[in-house]
């Protein structure tokens, strides 16, 4: 993209973001809301996460590059497991990138 | 460590107080932030984006993970459509903060909506809820509110510009873009406690496998539909067992 087209992308982010956050506080304190879309949108974080990083971790190599890359994939896994367990950032983004790592180092030709 | 319902007693008895007090209430939370910062700035420079660019996307965005996804998407070469429609679904979480929030600002003016909602994030929405009751009269609700959200703000920029003057250094060889999914797995971690939250994460990566390919991002949204379906159908069933 062209410098004016990532500024435009940026300020278009912006956009829809605020509007998310917004949504709620501008409606009228006596708006009725309907249940499910109340009960709906305490799934969004649970969903959408893991449907962005499975793609990631299955179909792309190295940057920009597509393919199926084994190393990812297990250093992703051990990852998720220090996640569920620690639930500490630190703990899996040293465990997935260690291994990474490691694992292109032992392997290497 | 205290949580902020055990200090719910002191009074907030100016704007000052309360802005001091959520600042303090904030910084445990602040602190954990501090790394993503780092990561997100850092991921931003080994993608090859101009780190202006990056630092005015984090101010006028101010929300990491969309952030994240932008940043990647932005390396790939994806369309601008694309890159503004994920940030979108990344964000329609902080439509639930939003309905958990709105209740403390609904005497507010316009100025301040708009203020509230720049500043909403993750932390702030689970301090507020944590602190008040919906009924609650205090009138200094909102300088707590914003004395939390101007530390996170502040803070987060700084990381973010640390990290996009690290990531500069770092070699490609380090692989610091593996450090997105990686992130996405810490952030997504505290957020499945439920057997329906487990389904709902479980439904929406199966179902993101076999929609990878479809264009503008549209396998995303699909996913993630099809994982909060999930969730709602384990909730009622849940419901259903405990109340036969």
């Amino acid at each position: 993209m062209s410098s004016w087209q990532l500024w435009l992308t940026v300020i278009g982010m912006g956009v829809v973001t605020l509007a998310a956050r917004m949504s709620f506080i501008l409606l009228p304190a006596d708006a009725r809301v309907p249940e499910l879309l109340k009960r709906s949108l305490g799934y969004i974080a649970a969903a959408v996460l893991p449907a962005l990083v499975m793609p990631d971790v299955l179909f792309r190599g190295e940057v920009g590059v597509h393919g199926f890359d084994p190393l990812r994939l297990i250093a992703a896994m051990l990852a998720g497991l220090v996640a569920w367990w620690t639930r500490s950032i630190f703990a899996t983004l040293a465990t997935g990138l260690g291994t990474l790592l490691l694992l292109r180092h032992i392997l290497s030709p | 460590m205290t949580s902020p319902k055990a200090h719910a007693n002191i009074r907030l008895e100016s704007p000052r107080s309360a802005f001091l007090a959520g600042f303090r209430d904030q910084a445990p939370g602040v602190l954990g932030n501090i790394p993503f910062g780092l990561i997100t700035g850092a991921t931003a420079s080994a993608a090859g984006i101009d780190p202006v660019l990056a630092i005015a996307m984090s101010i006028i965005v101010f929300a990491g993970a969309a952030q994240l996804v932008a940043i990647q998407l932005i390396s790939e070469g994806a369309p601008g459509a694309m890159i503004v429609l994920a940030a979108l679904v990344v964000n329609l979480r902080m439509m639930m903060y939003s309905a958990a929030v709105a209740p403390f600002f609904s005497q507010l003016n316009l100025r301040w909506k708009f203020l509230i909602g720049y500043l909403l994030t993750d932390h702030g929405f689970a301090l507020m809820t944590a602190r008040f009751t919906h009924d609650d009269t205090n009138p200094h609700k909102r300088w707590y509110y914003l004395g939390a959200g101007s530390l996170m703000w502040m803070v987060w920029q700084i990381a973010l510009a640390i990290g996009v003057f690290i990531g500069v250094q770092v070699p490609a060889s380090w692989s610091l873009e593996f450090l997105i999914p990686l992130m996405f797995i810490a952030l997504v971690a505290p957020a499945l406690k439920t057997r329906a939250q487990l389904a709902a994460a479980f439904c929406a990566a199966a179902a993101s496998v076999f929609t990878a390919s479809f264009p503008l991002k549209s396998g995303l949204m699909i996913a993630a539909l099809l994982g909060v379906v999930a969730g709602l159908l384990v909730e009622q069933r849940t419901r259903n067992e405990v109340q036969p």
